[in-house]
């Protein structure tokens, strides 16, 4: 059984334009008809122009935002009606740097969202400082997080998503802002992870990244799928598109099938 | 230039407006003042109760909202990191702070209004005007004195990072010392000099003065030299304030966040 | 049950510790001490001048008590926006902590240090305005300020749920700490209010609290275990309300995605 079946979901936003002197509301399909399944402890990339939708998609799976149509389910939950749930068992990290109590030290952010998971309060502690090994924060563990620089920040939201020890991880942008080693750092705790068991999705804007980590994919465009499967399967995909040039990275692939996807009909429906 | 600071002023006042901090401070604080005030003076048999419920919670409006929007202003930019863009772009910053000044007072200045039509409509209270010149002439006065008072105060926040924290304080020690709702007389005799060197002090005994049938000359000159002066005084202080702030702001890294 | 509590205490120490900053002596000075002290000396002068009266006592009293609005309006009040400002709400709704332990983990230590600043408030104003201080019996007169505290901070909670459907926050909350000035008896006695807003007085935190200390300081003790309920009634209530506030919010969120929420 998939850890992660997206059924036909569709999410759409109402968005307020404010003219002079009335309102419009524009309804902006955000994401469209999508279906893609996670097979449990696999890496899983969403990939996608800015806007694409991929966000909306990991919210709606995270539970933060209830599908418009169809269905989503983690774990066999549904993630409109089974929502507490699913909450147990994941967690994610948005890239950026809100998140986190700019007040409170590494480690107090740490065992603040710990308690609220419930861990065990012996091993809380623990847990906490193994984590900040685990990113290389040990050294910086009682500074104030307002201290911190954007990749240690970063770095410490790795920690924060790791710390009830999810079985599905979700990672929006989790690379953005990190200097190169800590990016080999973070890749090999995605593994790491990974080897544990945890199934992980994640949505980033390096190709490169999406290539060496994934066990499959799918490629978003204008809330819709325009491809999906391993990385030889979209690279393919990517072929078919222009016959014509040889295709040989993922990113190539990817271009090629953005630029041919324009196909379809525009997302922005009309007034309301 | 002019045309500069004309731009600011009106941008200003239409930003200000915008905001709903602005128009609670603008609308519902001096209309909230006005029955709390009314309501404590209800039975105090006061012959200037009138005065002091129309006027001064008018004025104490009148000075929160200088607090909240010129004050706040910079704070604002500040916490949406705007400040040091503006700071560093080629346009003069000091002037903006001063073209933005008079525009957030002038448009406070109708929290006089809001407390007035609040104590007609809510309690049938008005104010006896004998000399409508002398009135006007008070009032502006006291909106000159107001802005002569909030420009180097809104200086004196771009050196600090806690603008927030100064913010509120200022609020009710003015209040306090200037006498707008009962007279200095309350207070204790230490206070008399801090009191003096406020302009407001001084605006508010104006207007006392300029409801008086039979107007008090002498009392009007000292009255309106110390308002000169003090108002010299503060444009004095502003320009120091121009130089030294665009070194130690520099220096000292207040420009950026540190909430 | 022991777990539950440790957990409590854990959270409600780091929720304090998170809205600390290093303490700055002048900060201290400035905004815990002068501010409060300037501003409840404000009311109680515009009241020996406005009423004349015998003594300010029962002034003193009402404004030490709103001297907590700071705290239990503005800062609790801002606890939700705070939280959604800064990216954190989303992991702290997904978390399995229930909403009404986040929110009274929240409150625990400001209702302490508001207990100790209005305490404070008091027997300063006391000497400034020679109060005598010797015939008071302190324990119920501690009573009514901790229930007091306690349901101004409930509905200072209360208050921040609404931070999810409106951005004006700014603006309610200043709105409702003035309308606290007014309604709740501090200044002028609630019997001067038109009956409609004598009847919200009655449900508003601090109004019952202000009441029984009144009465406390003045050497009596006729209906102040009745003000007491009613206000430790209202501190139930309003965190309550909080909580299912909140649920309703999320609910609405997960589907609008209008509030920019998470
Ligand atoms: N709360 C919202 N209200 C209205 N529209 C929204 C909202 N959130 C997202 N959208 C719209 O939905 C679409 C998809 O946004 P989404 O954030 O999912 O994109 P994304 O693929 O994550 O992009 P990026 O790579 O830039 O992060 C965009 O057109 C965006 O403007
Ligand atoms: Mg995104």
């Amino acid at each position: 059984m998939p850890m992660i079946k997206v059924d036909h979901l569709e999410r759409d936003f109402v968005q307020q334009n404010i003219h002079w002197w009335k309102r419009t509301s524009t309804i902006v399909h955000a994401v469209r008809d999508l279906s893609f399944a996670v097979q449990p402890g696999e890496i899983f990339g969403l990939l996608g122009q800015n806007g694409a939708g991929k966000t909306t998609t990991i919210k709606t799976l995270t539970t933060l935002l209830l599908p418009t149509a169809g269905t989503a389910q983690v774990n066999g939950l549904d993630v409109a009606r089974d929502y507490k749930a699913i909450r147990q068992h994941i967690n994610f990290i948005f890239g950026g740097e809100l998140g986190l109590y700019r007040r409170l030290s590494a480690r107090d952010n740490l065992l603040y969202f710990g308690s609220l998971y419930r861990l065990p309060l012996p091993t809380l502690a623990k847990r906490a400082d193994e984590l900040l090994a685990l990113v290389g924060l040990d050294n910086e563990a009682e500074r104030l997080v307002e201290t911190f620089s954007k990749g240690m920040i970063q770095k410490l939201q790795i920690a924060r998503g790791l710390i009830n020890d999810p079985s599905v991880l979700f990672m929006d942008e989790p690379t953005i802002g990190l200097d190169a080693m800590s990016v080999q750092n973070l890749h090999k705790i995605i593994l790491q992870a990974k080897q544990k068991g945890t199934t992980i999705v994640l949505t980033t804007h390096y190709l490169h990244e999406a290539e060496v980590l994934c066990d499959h994919l799918v490629v978003i465009d204008q809330g819709q799928k325009v491809a999906g499967g391993t990385v030889a399967e979209v690279i393919d995909a990517g072929q078919k598109q222009v016959p014509d040039t040889a295709i040989t990275s993922l990113e190539d692939a990817y271009i090629a099938l953005i630029e041919g996807g324009g196909t379809h009909d525009p997302r922005h429906l009309g007034n309301h | 230039m002019i045309h500069v600071i004309w731009e600011t002023i009106k941008v200003q006042m239409k930003n200000s407006w915008a905001r709903p901090m602005f128009r609670f401070t603008l609308v519902a604080s001096p209309v909230l003042n006005t029955v709390l005030i009314y309501e404590m003076f209800l039975h105090s048999g006061r012959h200037d109760a009138t005065s002091y419920i129309i006027l001064g919670s008018g004025l104490m409006g009148l000075w929160s909202s200088i607090c909240f929007s010129s004050i706040g202003d910079i704070a604002r930019d500040r916490y949406m990191g705007v400040l040091p863009f503006l700071f560093t772009s080629p346009s003069n910053y000091n002037l903006l702070i001063v073209a933005k000044t008079i525009g957030n007072t002038v448009l406070a200045s109708l929290t006089l209004v809001i407390s007035a039509v609040t104590a007609a409509g809510l309690f049938r209270l008005t104010l006896q005007i004998p000399h409508p010149g002398l009135f006007i002439a008070a009032l502006l006065v006291t909106i000159a004195g107001f802005i002569a008072i909030s420009i180097p105060i809104s200086y004196l926040m771009l050196l600090s990072r806690k603008t927030g924290l100064y913010m509120n304080v200022l609020d009710i020690p003015v209040t306090l010392l200037c006498g707008f709702v009962f007279p200095l007389s309350m207070l204790p005799s230490w206070t008399r000099p801090i009191s003096a060197v406020l302009v407001p002090t001084w605006s508010t005994r104006l207007l006392q003065l300029s409801l008086r049938i039979t107007p008090d000359w002498p009392a009007w000159r000292t009255t309106l030299l110390w308002n000169g002066g003090l108002i010299v005084v503060y444009v004095g202080l502003t320009a120091l304030f121009w130089r030294v702030i665009e070194h130690r702001v520099r220096q000292q890294a207040t420009l950026e966040v540190n909430e | 049950m022991m777990t539950t509590w440790r957990y409590f205490w854990l959270q409600a120490k780091l929720s304090f510790k998170s809205t600390q900053s290093i303490f700055k002596p002048e900060e201290f000075l400035l905004l815990d001490l002068g501010y409060p002290i300037i501003s409840m000396t404000f009311y109680v002068l515009l009241a020996a001048y406005s009423f004349n009266p015998a003594t300010l006592a029962s002034w003193v009293v009402g404004n030490a008590f709103l001297l907590c609005i700071h705290v239990c309006i503005f800062v609790m009040g801002q606890a939700i926006t705070a939280e959604r400002a800064q990216g954190r709400l989303r992991t702290v709704i997904t978390a399995p902590t229930s909403d009404l332990q986040f929110l009274l983990a929240k409150g625990f230590f400001p209702i302490i240090t508001v207990f100790i600043t209005v305490l404070a408030g008091f027997i300063i104003g006391s000497q400034i305005f020679h109060i005598d201080l010797t015939r008071i019996a302190w324990l119920p007169l501690l009573a009514c300020i901790f229930v007091g505290m306690a349901s101004a901070t409930a509905f200072g909670l209360f208050l921040a749920t609404f931070s999810l459907i409106t951005d004006s926050m700014h603006f309610i909350l200043n709105f409702v700490a003035t309308g606290l000035f007014i309604l709740t008896g501090a200044n002028f006695p609630v019997t001067q209010l038109p009956l409609f807003w004598r009847g919200v007085s009655q449900l508003l935190p601090l109004t019952h609290s202000i009441q029984a200390a009144g009465q406390v300081t003045a050497g009596r003790m006729a209906g102040v275990g009745w003000d007491l309920l009613i206000e430790g009634g209202l501190a139930v209530l309003y965190f309550c309300l909080a909580t299912v506030a909140i649920r309703m919010c999320e609910h609405y969120a997960r589907k609008h995605a209008t509030l920019e929420m998470f």
